[in-house]
């Protein structure tokens, strides 16, 4: 398992203002709006929730989670 | 029956035969009598195209050649043009060029694969249809317009020199799932699709499509809209598995719709995915002749006065609070990566939109989904000066501790307009949560519930019926849930306690949103608390409504008792 970051974000090329999501490297030209960690499985693998045994390709890591 | 007639037949018979070899591709010699027909017969090679190969392949192409020593050879690779075919139904072409292989990946004597004249392609119809080659290099299907379900799965996988996939007028993939599901996986030398027409996807339509196209560093979908993804999220899901640095543009029109799909944040599997939202995108410089005023798109604050806006018709709202004037327009003829100045006039005629009312506190307008707060110019004369578009404005009035509240719509058109509102006495009251022993009507004459999701048996109304011994409980794969409570007198909420069985079934985030007529909600707020077996919810309603919706951030809920701190006013 892993943890990567997702940044949302902004950066201006070319005189337009341009929305996107960065996933796994900060932008270096970008305005970062949020971030958020994504809790990734091994490859070809998935997560489990221990309890309730269902199965996700990722979780998003929050306060209180 | 002469002699003569028989010398003419057998004459004949003989000319027929070397019309034969002549379409064969066979090469006549000078004298064509019954002493060269042999040689002419054996001459003719395999491998010679001519009229009768229709899909431009021969037997050598798929079998190999034979050499000296008798030897099989791989096969020579050639091109295989599917002239003609306009539709392909359910299973037809399913395993044709390799099918599963067992991981054998060879020469398979097929360089491209070109279907010129497909437009339709059915239910598996080439699940599995060219894999495991290592010389097929491209794949174009030119007028290909509507794939099944399934309809590609695994169409070309595993083909290490293919490098373009063209798909240009491929506009549905339709079916309930997985149409170009893992269409080119492992295709680790592909580096150009065009899906430049694709609108509408079910669910799983471009699952794991490109797992490990390591090479593979851009994509495009400018046609997505609005309504290309029905009920589903998943379309994506893994779509870039293993693939490094791709970036995938989309349309901005599609941004707020997709922007927090699990698999969009996830970057479709892949290391270092970019989304860029760039496409159909035209920028609009505001200006104004306001100093202070407030900019809304779509319901979203726009902070910067250059943005970047779907390229076509599109309302935006302007707030200037100072002069209480707010202005609603059009912007038009917005073209694709060009630049629009738009100048916001504030100095425009207005008309004047007036709710009178005998005791309101507050009055409140709704306009295209933004809350304007009406200022009172005299004692219950609430009004704000409209510029723009003819249009239906809806009110609410804030009738304080002492007098019901009131909520309507306001047509307004071409002059002032006004409405009087007569505000009944009114009583707070302190909210008692009923028991039920069913989840009631919403919307009748007391206290019910609903949910979104529940497990069979385990109602919504289990949360509500005074005992801990049920519960309401929850086990889906949406990552949500939702819990509507209604009361025919409004509330206002303060308070929400959550009592769960477990906190490993419980929720740690919330949406609260209210309403008067379940269908049009306005956010009350959005709440983080830790999770714990007895959860406070500091709603801090400032308004009353008679329906409150909880979502829920979770998969699975098992709640013993909602209960609710909340005036009613009645």
């Amino acid at each position: 398992m892993e943890i990567r970051t997702t940044y949302f974000g902004k950066f201006e090329k070319n005189g337009k203002i341009i929305s996107g999501i960065w996933c796994g490297t900060r932008p270096e030209d970008a305005t970062i709006t949020e971030e958020r960690n994504i809790l990734f499985p091994e490859e070809g693998k998935k997560l489990k929730h221990k309890e309730t045994e269902i199965l996700f390709d990722t979780v998003w890591l929050r306060d209180g989670m | 029956m002469t002699i003569a007639s028989e010398i003419q037949r057998i004459k004949n018979n003989i000319a027929s035969a070397y019309s034969a070899c002549q379409e064969k591709g066979a090469e006549l010699p000078a004298n064509q009598n019954s002493a060269n027909l042999s040689l002419t017969i054996s001459n003719i090679t395999s491998g010679e195209v001519g009229e009768t190969s229709r899909y431009g392949l021969n037997f050598d192409n798929l079998w190999g050649t034979v050499d000296a020593n008798g030897n099989l050879q791989f096969p020579p690779s050639g091109d295989l043009v599917a002239n003609g075919i306009v539709r392909v139904d359910d299973y037809i072409l399913a395993n044709m060029f390799g099918g599963n292989a067992y991981a054998v990946t060879k020469k398979r004597g097929i360089k491209s694969i070109e279907f010129p004249d497909l437009t339709h392609v059915g239910n598996a119809a080439m699940y599995q249809f060219c894999t495991y080659t290592t010389d097929l290099e491209s794949v174009s299907f030119p007028e290909l317009v509507n794939v099944g379900q399934c309809a590609m799965y695994y169409a070309f996988r595993r083909n290490t020199a293919l490098r373009t996939a063209s798909f240009p007028k491929l506009k549905i993939l339709s079916g309930m799932y997985n149409s170009l599901t893992s269409v080119f996986y492992d295709c680790p030398n592909l580096e150009y699709v065009n899906l430049d027409s694709l609108e509408q996807m079910t669910k799983q339509a471009l699952s794991y499509a490109f797992c490990s196209c390591y090479k593979l560093k851009t994509l495009s979908f400018p046609s997505l809209n609005k309504n290309s993804f029905g009920n589903y999220t998943d379309q994506f899901n893994n779509m870039l598995q293993s693939v490094t640095g791709c970036t995938v543009h989309f349309p901005i029109r599609i941004k707020k719709i997709i922007e927090n799909w699990s698999d969009v944040v996830a970057g479709f599997g892949g290391y270092d995915t970019i989304i860029l939202f760039d496409l159909c995108a035209a920028t609009v410089n505001f200006t104004s002749n306001s100093n202070n005023y407030s900019l809304y798109v779509d319901k979203d604050f726009i902070e910067d006065s250059s943005v970047l806006l779907p390229a076509e018709d599109i309302e935006y709202l302007a707030h200037d609070t100072n002069a209480n004037k707010v202005l609603v327009q059009t912007l038009t003829n917005l073209v694709e990566n060009e630049t629009k100045n738009e100048f916001i006039d504030f100095n425009q005629n207005s008309r004047k939109v007036k709710i009178t009312t005998n005791h309101g506190a507050n009055v409140y307008f709704d306009i295209l989904g933004v809350s304007i707060n009406a200022i009172e110019e005299s004692n219950g004369n609430f009004a704000i000066n409209y510029i723009g578009n003819n249009i239906d404005i809806s009110y609410f009035i804030d009738g304080g501790d002492n007098y019901t509240d009131a909520t309507g719509t306001i047509s307004v058109q071409n002059n002032d307009v006004s409405q009087n509102i007569t505000l009944s006495s009114a009583t707070i009251s302190n909210f008692s949560r009923p028991n039920l022993s069913a989840n009631g009507t919403m919307g009748g004459n007391s206290f019910a519930v609903s949910c979104d999701s529940s497990v069979s048996g385990y109602s919504a109304y289990y949360a509500v019926n005074g005992s801990t011994n049920y519960i309401w409980m929850v086990n889906n794969t949406n990552n949500i849930c939702k819990y509507t409570f209604y009361n025919p007198l409004p509330l206002k909420v303060s308070q929400i306690v959550n009592y769960y069985t477990s906190t490993t079934y419980s929720a740690a985030n919330f949406i609260i949103e209210g309403s008067n007529d379940n269908q049009n909600w306005t956010e009350i707020g959005t709440y983080t608390v830790t999770k714990t077996l007895t959860q406070t919810i500091p709603v801090n309603s400032t308004r009353y409504y008679k329906y409150h919706r909880i979502t829920y951030k979770n998969s699975t809920i098992r709640l013993q008792d909602l209960n609710i701190t909340a005036t009613q006013k009645g």
